[in-house]
């Protein structure tokens, strides 16, 4: 275990090293995730795509730090994850913004445990307002915007600190296919112009091969990555060229298995 | 964009306020035809004309308003004492398991013994006096805003703890941004609750306990004097004021959460 910690590459923003989970139930116990193992570049982009049920989402959280109760080791810039930090950005697939709170407010609470003056506080959540796109709308509470506007809100509370890495769980599953597509475009050029590591978690086939660098094609009982996938497709990448469709079917075929 | 929807809604709830009247406008109106043109006569009812000028031009009538005068001052101490523990108790059991279970079961067999049954056990320790009274109502207050503000801060949902969590917020942070907002709606309702069971409380007490002024005591005085006007008096008064009661808490609500959509 220590050699894999000495060893690390600086180059890796995060790797996992053979993590498993499982769950107890009344028989016995269920397991969920088997030895995953990957790593990941700083600046990567990475999808994990899966059909329901096959860990992806609980994947995500132990990287995270919502849940420890697991095996292996999850290694952050080399060091073991403890608990959550404001080094990884979360976002839920439902916006989770404070309903009593504007949008300036509930980005602010990114801020909430550093220690900043006024001024820089305010120049910070300004800054990512402007980012999401979400200019004039600070004031507003989040009854008052759409679902599109609630998820850019929520991805600018989660890129307020800096992380290193953004962690998405299924971000805009819950949205109308119109803006999904547009704020796909939107997160790379976020992605682009912030140079943070994404992993974004999908069950979108299509989103996560117009996203990203790198596929992590997860198969269920127990959920386990039966697949890595570079996609060698030039940005910005158009849904309709065959090499996209035919990547876009391999991985279907690889699902449907 | 609120505008156009509260406006509808406005127009609306005036036409019900309107109906609400009706039964009211009908009392009064059939009490002046029965009662004050002197159609109907008995001791126990008395004209509206007499009982509405009792607080003006009787002598014993013009003490209604040093009554009024003692029982607000009284339902607004033991309301503060009571609510503010009530909410204070109930954030904190809210909050910690292990507190909730060592403390929470007690309050909630203490809270099915009777308001009144606690009345010879207060009298007993404070005597008969002021100290009673106050912790009557504090007590009668307490339980609806501890209850409340309790269940309000359990029924925070999880994905916005989790978020909470996840951003690492720090505990004085994660009370003023994320549970006091989300417990306010039910910690408001416990508070509406805890001011009208406070009034009845006060009047319950200054009925019950001893001598003094209020509301209560002046209809016990009213009573033995067989005066039915101040009696009614009484009456009105003691609805009025708990109908502004409910009025202000309300309108305290609709201040305080503008972010829900109504």
């Amino acid at each position: 275990m220590s050699s894999l910690t000495q060893d690390a590459d600086p180059g890796v923003a995060l790797s996992l090293r053979r993590v498993g989970k499982q769950y107890a139930v009344d028989t016995g116990s269920l397991p969920v995730l088997d030895r995953v193992t990957l790593d990941l570049q700083r600046g990567e982009f990475l999808s994990i795509v899966g059909a329901s049920g096959c860990g992806k989402s609980t994947l995500l959280r132990l990287i995270v730090g919502l849940d420890d109760d697991f095996e292996g080791e999850i290694l952050i810039d080399g060091k073991p994850v403890d608990g959550p930090g404001l080094e990884r950005g979360m976002v839920f697939q439902d916006h989770r913004l404070f309903p009593w709170l504007s949008v300036q407010d509930n980005i602010g609470l990114g801020l909430d445990s550093f220690d900043l003056s006024q001024r820089e506080r305010r120049s910070r959540i300004n800054d990512m307002v402007k980012l999401v796109g979400l200019t004039g709308f600070s004031q507003a509470y989040p009854h008052q915007l759409s679902g599109g506007m609630a998820q850019r809100a929520a991805i600018a509370r989660a890129l307020v600190s800096e992380p290193a890495i953004l962690l998405m769980d299924e971000p805009f599953g819950a949205l109308d296919s119109l803006t999904r597509l547009y704020l796909q475009e939107e997160l790379l050029r976020i992605w682009s112009e912030r140079r943070v590591t994404v992993i974004v978690v999908t069950h979108d086939v299509e989103e996560a091969i117009f996203l990203s660098d790198t596929i992590a094609v997860m198969e269920p009982r127990p959920g386990r990555i039966q697949d890595m996938l570079q996609v060698d497709l030039a940005r910005p990448r158009n849904r309709a060229l065959p090499a996209f469709g035919a990547l876009k079917n391999r991985i279907l075929e690889q699902l449907r298995r | 964009m609120a505008g156009d929807t509260t406006l509808p809604a406005e127009t609306g709830s005036r036409r019900h306020q309107l109906r609400a009247l009706a039964i009211p406008l009908a009392l009064v109106a059939g009490w002046l035809v029965l009662i004050d043109s002197g159609w109907f006569q008995s001791p126990l009812l008395v004209p509206l004309g007499q009982i509405v000028s009792a607080p003006f031009v009787d002598p014993d009538g013009r003490q209604i308003w040093a009554a009024i005068g003692a029982s607000l001052l009284r339902v607004a101490t033991g309301f503060a004492i009571g609510t503010t523990l009530g909410i204070a108790l109930g954030v904190v059991l809210g909050l910690s398991r292990p507190w909730q279970q060592a403390v929470s079961p007690t309050v909630h067999t203490l809270r099915q013994i009777a308001l009144f049954a606690w009345i010879p056990l207060l009298t007993s320790w404070f005597g008969n006096g002021e100290t009673a009274k106050i912790v009557f109502i504090s007590l009668s207050a307490f339980f609806p805003a501890f209850l409340n503000t309790e269940q309000g801060v359990r029924g925070i949902p999880p994905a916005l703890r989790e978020v909470a969590y996840a951003l690492r917020l720090p505990p004085a942070k994660r009370i003023v941004k994320l549970i006091l907002p989300a417990a306010l709606p039910a910690i408001l309702v416990g508070v509406e609750i805890a001011l009208l069971t406070a009034w009845i409380g006060t009047v319950g007490s200054e009925y019950a306990i001893g001598i003094g002024r209020g509301i209560g005591a002046f209809l016990v005085a009213a009573r033995e004097s067989f005066r039915m006007d101040l009696v009614l008096l009484g009456v009105i008064a003691l609805a009025l004021i708990g109908y502004g009661f409910s009025r202000l808490s309300r309108h305290l609500y609709n201040r305080l959460i503008t972010w829900q959509i109504r």
